[in-house]
């Protein structure tokens, strides 16, 4: 499914509606980068914040994904391949996960830049790029499950737009959006109370967190 | 090299919602061209999708190779052998060309990039669309959707070929190549034509079956289609009030399908559509009885 896989990225690469989430983090992110110049400390939670956006992004993406087969008739044709369903949609699942987290990495490195050149600190912590990357992708597969079941292009547009406003209500209340999707990963004093995804195995070290959430 | 299936149907029976679209039928089905003919709603499309494996029968079998398609590993087995073309046909817009024959060819478990690769470029080449190999499907005109449809349902060289109205869209010149097409591939295939055109049929068919109402009313050659109405067709000068069919020609003379309408009648050589257009006749006269 790797084959796969690599089709369906390229194509993620190219979705307007992953870039539409991209495009609005980076207008969302870019006045407070600016009101709070010059960023000392914290530039990767304005970067981090931007995963809220662009997982809005990812759902619509995931949907479109998700209602495809439906939507221009070729579920027949897969439907007689021998391959078995959950395969293709692992494919898919990969697919998006590669370029959501992509999409959030690029912009994630973007802010930093900015903020470096602007006299921030510039550096990341690897755990929010993975737990930032991980909002993303999870918004991608909620996108995708709402696509394949619903079918419909409105119930999918209004989901990445719930999906947003649901992370912000949880950043807002001070609650992370993992409290509010998986009450059990809150445990409290745990970092990923505060910052949502990656889950709290990850934490305690930087770089080997960072890293084994990225991958 | 493909080697052909020996597809087996017995008893085959669908119904939706208590209107039974195939009831009782019996076929079987060996290498070579066979064309379904029937009206609109004779159960040609529920026959193709149940060989397809893609519905399920109210009643009887379908075998292919000996393989049940009521049973799940039996049915990816079919499947791995199996090439389908729906009447109604879906692509993904955004793809290229190479890209959705390639995403198929995937999906039919043809793991090797190159040789991948290699048959997709065939199989485009096959439909005479190398050319249009890096166009977005969305920019393409009907008939060449229908001929992306076809290259995917041949790009893993299938022994069982299933076509559901393959020609619809395509121009004259087009036809004539997909006929060709056809016909090689029938050399060692067993395909499965579902057609209204009846042209099509008695081009590159070995066999015929004629539908009625979800029944077998016809199954043979083309040539015992068409000697049929041997002795059925006639020029006349005035139309026959017993015809099963008639019509005027650009001479200003009727061609009638029947009975000798007139004493001034001269006899026609009978063609397959004359052939089916009997067939569907009497099975009309049957239904009204």
């Amino acid at each position: 499914m790797t084959a796969l896989a690599r089709i369906e990225a390229r194509h993620l690469a190219r979705s307007p509606l992953l870039w539409l989430g991209v495009a609005l983090a980076a207008a969302s992110v870019a006045p407070a980068l600016w009101s709070s110049w010059p960023v000392l400390t914290g530039d990767d939670l304005f970067a981090y914040q931007s995963s809220l956006l662009i997982g809005a992004g990812a759902v619509w993406a995931g949907a479109w994904l998700g209602l495809r087969d439906r939507a221009s008739g070729a579920a027949d044709l897969l439907a007689v391949t021998p391959t078995a369903p959950w395969r293709l949609w692992w494919g898919r699942l990969a697919a998006l996960a590669a370029a959501g987290a992509a999409g959030f990495a690029l912009l994630f490195a973007a802010i930093l830049a900015v903020s470096a050149a602007r006299g921030g600190r510039g550096t990341a912590d690897l755990r929010l790029l993975a737990d930032g990357a991980l909002a993303v992708v999870l918004g991608g597969l909620v996108g995708m499950a709402v696509g394949r079941s619903s079918g419909s292009r409105l119930v999918a547009a209004l989901a990445g737009v719930l999906w947003y406003l649901l992370c912000m209500f949880a950043a807002d209340s001070g609650m992370s959006p993992a409290y509010r999707l998986s009450p059990a990963l809150m445990l409290e004093g745990s970092r990923s109370v505060e910052f949502g995804f990656l889950p709290d195995p990850f934490w305690p070290h930087p770089w080997p967190g960072g890293v084994s959430g990225a991958v | 090299m493909a080697s052909g299936t020996h597809l087996r149907i017995e008893g085959l029976g669908k119904s939706y919602g208590g209107v039974a679209a195939l009831a009782g039928l019996d076929l079987e089905l060996e290498p070579g061209i066979t064309g379904l003919l029937g009206p609109n709603g004779a159960g040609k499309t529920t026959l193709i999708r149940i060989l397809a494996t893609l519905l399920a029968p109210s009643a009887g079998e379908v075998r292919v190779n000996g393989w049940r398609a009521a049973d799940a590993g039996d049915r990816v087995e079919i499947r791995r052998r199996l090439g389908y073309l729906p009447q109604d046909l879906g692509l993904y817009p955004r793809f290229t060309v190479f890209e959705f024959v390639d995403y198929l060819a995937i999906l039919k478990e043809l793991d090797d990039v190159a040789d991948r690769h290699r048959r997709v470029r065939a199989a485009l080449e096959a439909v005479e669309l190398e050319d249009l190999a890096g166009r977005k499907i969305r920019t393409l005109s009907g008939g060449m959707r229908r001929r992306v449809g076809i290259a995917q349902a041949i790009v893993a060289d299938p022994e069982l070929l299933l076509l559901d109205e393959p020609t619809t869209g395509l121009d004259p010149e087009q036809r004539m190549r997909f006929r060709q097409l056809i016909a090689g591939l029938g050399a060692q295939r067993t395909v499965v034509l579902s057609t209204h055109l009846v042209e099509d049929v008695a081009a590159v068919c070995t066999r015929v079956v004629v539908l009625w109402q979800g029944q077998i009313r016809f199954q043979g050659t083309p040539t015992k289609l068409r000697q049929l109405a041997d002795g059925q067709v006639w020029s006349s000068p005035e139309d026959g009030p017993s015809a099963v069919a008639s019509w005027r020609t650009e001479t200003g003379a009727y061609r009638v399908l029947g009975p000798r309408p007139s004493p001034a009648a001269t006899p026609l050589p009978p063609t397959v559509e004359d052939g089916y257009l009997l067939v569907t006749a009497r099975s009309r006269q049957d239904t009204a009885a």
